[in-house]
């Protein structure tokens, strides 16, 4: 490759445009430094290219060539409500990354729960953008951090007093609208000791728009909390969605997570969970439905840093059409955590000739008394199974369509939260019907 | 189980006759002079009286790895080698391709006794093992070489089949692991300076097991041999292969390529009990094993075989790969892997599937012992082509003591949905309950410690011919010794 050519990083213009973007005083100054850092950061760490370990199957180089620019201020006049989770919670509404007043709805919220925005952030918040995460990161960084950072233009932080506990969820809804429009989203969630909430994500974009969304969650447990983050990735379909979630876990907290990627051209979805002491149970679950030309990553890391700590995965995914998959999940095992318990399990279903996937379910394991296993499977369905339900008078379309909903429903099956649970089987049954099922017959 | 003082004293008891290789043979050696250039490849060429598209292919190679940059990706950590401070021909002297036995060295035949490899052939095991001895850079002596003629079988040093056999040297060297395949690849390309060559005529099952053994002796050097296995139509063989090199302070490379080609209904069996010089309990000194191993079944029906006790060296980066472009072709791959102290191994496979219906086995069972990384590297890649291909893997690490590392790095892609694919790892230690069974059934903490590791190990020690079996369970024995208190 010219070198010449190499040192320039794809987005430059873009993201150069959105460096001179200050309009709020003093707190633009702030931001200002924030995306500033970003961007040299992202420049040093360079464009994620598949020369990259961690990128190795994810390609952006259509990404690259695409021009995209700052969003304007946007009327929206509703949020695309078939396209989000259906759940009866507080609404925190992001229009292109920017906390939006008016489509949110937090009349139900209640005292325990501090919401704020770059508007009306504390100095305590802002420090929390120049914490490091504790981490054995692998060596190339976190390129979708930079990016974010160098094109941040809101921040949204939540707090969950310690000893709340809360029975509704809080939904985040964030939408992309514009044509051509490249945003940032960021979002700090701080779960004081012995708290209980759900936070459901919900994105998603308005009819016919194409923009790309880097979206970054910090999310930190005190010890004894209880969090559920659940988040459906429904992008719309040419659009690319990158995301990072980066959790640290104290003691004896419960972290589930689950994320649901239907939507988008590209999507990639990083979480990083980091388990600081004993005692936690952390969930890092998911499912993907891919098809037409879609490609869907989902890559995570989880690092056990103390002993006596317990952490499942499970990743199930289905591939159609042209659709590419992509899986990478490590467990990292630090010296000082004996008594891991840890379980990593990825299965992909290939439901066409030109579907594709790419697993690679990592361990990294510095002590010795720990139990850790993982497993991966690829494959079609099986044609016994389809034979059993066909022998019992179910038609062939009918017997796939089951197979595959119990498929997916084995793993949303995991998620902790009740109402969250059903209300993401319900949507993941009606998707698999549109995007697979009934589509035939339109034709 | 953890290290306390009293592991560290039994340590250091072993330690002095814990590698009873270490010894060097006082040989008179004929070397080239260090350093790498395109006139110690004609050297080297010249040497082995070459011909001369042999010569090229070799410069092309060179030629291609001054662009190439060393390969860092692997988890393992070393000092850089100075490609310049080598010596890339060393030959015990005297020893032009001797007739018969009579004629070698008895300094090189006392040195392979004392490796308890009896190159006489009549204290052959009952005669059901042929031997190729690479001392150094050369082939020093091969023996049942006539009885193997008789069948049609060649069993040679690859230098004389380059001069017996040109065709078929020609025809098969690089078409496996051609010469830019990768960084140590095409070194190897550049200065192999010799290996063995099998070539199986069809329909002949092989009578005896092959079986090559390599020796490092001098100082100063690189080893780069290069092995060719060509199983035609219908042919068996089943291939032995081993290693150990003198104890010594600094580092040493290896950079061996290993080529297998099977044809039409052909099986190849590959062994290796690899146990060169892990370097002492620091870390210093030792073999850096970079070595290219690749089979490829290109006929129907075909299948390879890699069976593998890794025990040695000090840092070891290998893949022993299949190929399957034959349709209904298998690739097994069956590994134990050993590091103690301060050793490092990345090691694993790739099983590429291009024909329909292909097969593939993986077994790998990783032991961390000291302050030891081992990681299982392995790709299972299905092409769009391969209907109803199926791969199994799994990978077990034992870990033993808290200072080690145990990794596993599997990569699956598959591009055909009626492939299945099934991956299952899982890392654990040895138990206190298993110890404590065996130690009061009257079993030392080290015999008992042998034993589990050993039942660990059977899935792929059965794999392993009778010949190589017994002497791989002792090595996995003596490698772990000192690990447990």
């Amino acid at each position: 490759m010219n070198s010449s050519v190499e040192s320039i990083v794809p987005f430059n213009q873009f993201i150069d445009s959105a460096q001179g973007d200050h309009q709020h005083g003093n707190r633009g100054d702030w931001l200002s430094e924030i995306k500033e850092k970003g961007r040299i950061e992202f420049y040093k760490l360079g464009w994620p290219s598949p020369k990259f370990e961690s990128w190795r199957y994810t390609n952006l180089n259509k990404l690259a060539k695409t021009q995209f620019s700052l969003p304007q201020d946007m009327e929206l006049a509703k949020l695309p409500y078939q396209d989000i989770l259906p759940v009866d919670a507080p609404k925190i509404a992001l229009v292109n990354g920017k906390f939006n007043r008016e489509l949110s709805d937090l009349s139900t919220i209640s005292e325990g729960v501090l919401v704020n925005n770059f508007h009306d952030m504390r100095d305590e918040q802002r420090a929390l953008f120049s914490r490091k995460n504790p981490t054995a990161l692998p060596k190339e960084g976190l390129p979708v951090k930079a990016l974010n950072d160098a094109i941040l233009s809101d921040v949204l932080f939540i707090e969950i007093m310690p000893g709340w506990q809360f029975d509704l969820p809080l939904h985040i809804v964030s939408i992309g609208c514009g044509d051509h429009v490249g945003f940032s989203s960021k979002i700090f969630v701080s779960a004081g000791e012995n708290c209980h909430l759900d936070i459901v994500e919900s994105h998603a974009g308005e009819y016919g728009s194409t923009y790309f969304s880097s979206c970054v969650s910090n999310i930190d447990i005190k010890a004894g909390a209880r969090l559920g983050h659940y988040k459906l990735q429904n992008d719309t379909n040419t659009s690319t969605h990158l995301a990072l979630t980066q959790t640290s876990i104290e003691a004896n907290a419960v972290y589930d997570n689950f994320v649901m990627s239907v939507g988008g051209i590209l999507s990639r979805n990083e979480v990083r969970s980091f388990i600081a002491a004993s005692g936690v149970d952390c969930c890092v679950n998911g499912a993907y439905l891919g098809t037409s030309n879609q490609h869907i990553d989902n890559t995570t890391f989880i690092e056990h840093a103390a002993e006596g700590s317990k952490s499942r995965e499970v990743y199930k995914g289905v591939l159609a059409d042209y659709a590419k998959g992509v899986f990478q999940g490590k467990i990292f095992v630090h010296p000082e955590a004996q008594k891991t318990d840890g379980y990593q399990m990825n299965r992909a279903l290939l439901l066409s000739d030109n579907a594709e996937i790419d697993s690679k379910p990592e361990l990294e394991i510095y002590a010795d008394d720990v139990r850790c296993s993982h497993g991966a499977t690829v494959g079609e369905l099986e044609e016994e199974h389809l034979f059993y339900l066909k022998a019992r008078g179910i038609n062939a379309e009918s017997a796939r369509r089951l197979l595959v909903e119990a498929y997916i429903g084995e793993v949303i099956d995991e998620i902790k939260s009740q109402s969250i649970r059903e209300a993401l089987s319900k949507l993941a049954s009606d998707l698999l019907k549109k995007k697979l099922f009934e589509r035939s017959n339109e034709r | 189980m953890s290290i306390d003082a009293n592991t560290a004293e039994q340590v250091k008891e072993l330690e002095v006759d814990k590698y009873k290789y270490g010894f060097v043979t006082d040989i008179e050696m004929e070397t080239a002079p260090k350093g790498l250039n395109e006139d110690i490849i004609r050297f080297i060429s010249a040497k082995k009286e070459e011909p001369d598209w042999l010569l090229e292919w070799r410069l092309k190679a060179y030629r291609h790895w001054l662009t190439m940059e060393e390969p860092d990706w692997a988890k393992v950590g070393y000092d850089k080698i100075d490609y310049q401070d080598l010596h890339y021909y060393a030959a015990p002297k005297n020893i032009d391709r001797p007739k018969s036995l009579d004629e070698v060295d008895p300094e090189l035949l006392k040195t392979y006794e004392k490796l308890g490899i009896p190159l006489k052939e009549q204290e052959l095991l009952s005669g059901v093992v042929a031997v190729d001895a690479v001392f150094d850079s050369v082939s020093v002596a091969t023996t049942y070489k006539a009885k193997l003629t008789e069948m049609g079988v060649i069993f040679c040093s690859i230098s004389e089949a380059v001069r017996e056999y040109p065709e078929l040297v020609e025809k098969y060297i690089g078409s496996v692991v051609p010469y830019a395949d990768n960084y140590f690849a095409t070194l190897n390309s550049a200065v192999f300076t010799d290996g063995s060559f099998v070539y199986i005529p069809k329909g002949l099952r092989c009578p005896m097991e092959l079986s090559t053994y390599f020796r490092i002796n001098a100082e100063n050097t690189g080893q780069f041999e290069r092995t060719l296995i060509i199983a035609d139509e219908g042919a068996y063989v089943s291939y032995l292969e081993g290693c150990t090199a003198p104890q010594r302070d600094e580092n040493q490379l290896h950079a061996a390529v290993v080529e297998l080609v099977a044809l039409d209904n052909a099986e190849i069996k590959y062994s290796t009990v690899q146990n060169w010089y892990p370097g002492d309990e620091n870390g210093k000194g030792g073999i850096y094993n970079f070595v290219t191993k690749r089979g490829a079944c290109r006929g129907e029906n075909s299948k390879i075989s890699w069976t593998q006790v890794e025990t040695g060296s000090a840092v070891t980066w290998k893949y022993p790969s299949c190929i399957l472009q034959g349709d209904n072709s298998i690739g097994e791959f069956y590994s134990v892997a050993i590091t103690n102290n301060a050793q490092q191994a990345d090691t694993g496979t790739k099983m590429i599937h291009l024909g329909k219906n292909t097969r593939s086995i993986v077994i790998s069972k990783g032991i961390s012992a000291g302050r030891a990384d081992n990681t299982y590297r392995g790709l299972v890649k299905i092409m769009p082509k391969a209907e109803g291909a199926r791969n199994f893997t799994q990978c077990d690490s034992l870990l033993i003591g808290n200072k080690c590392g145990a990794h596993t790095v599997p990569y699956i892609e598959s591009r055909n949905p009626s492939a299945r694919v099934e991956h299952e790892a899982t890392t654990s230690k040895i138990s206190e309950d298993q110890m404590f069974y065996c130690m009061q059934r009257g079993l030392s903490s080290e015999a008992a410690v042998s034993l589990i590791v050993n039942g660990f190990c059977k899935e792929v020690m059965k794999e392993l011919p009778m010949e190589f079996a017994v002497e791989a369970q002792k090595l996995i024995g003596i490698s772990l010794e000192g690990s447990v208190g």
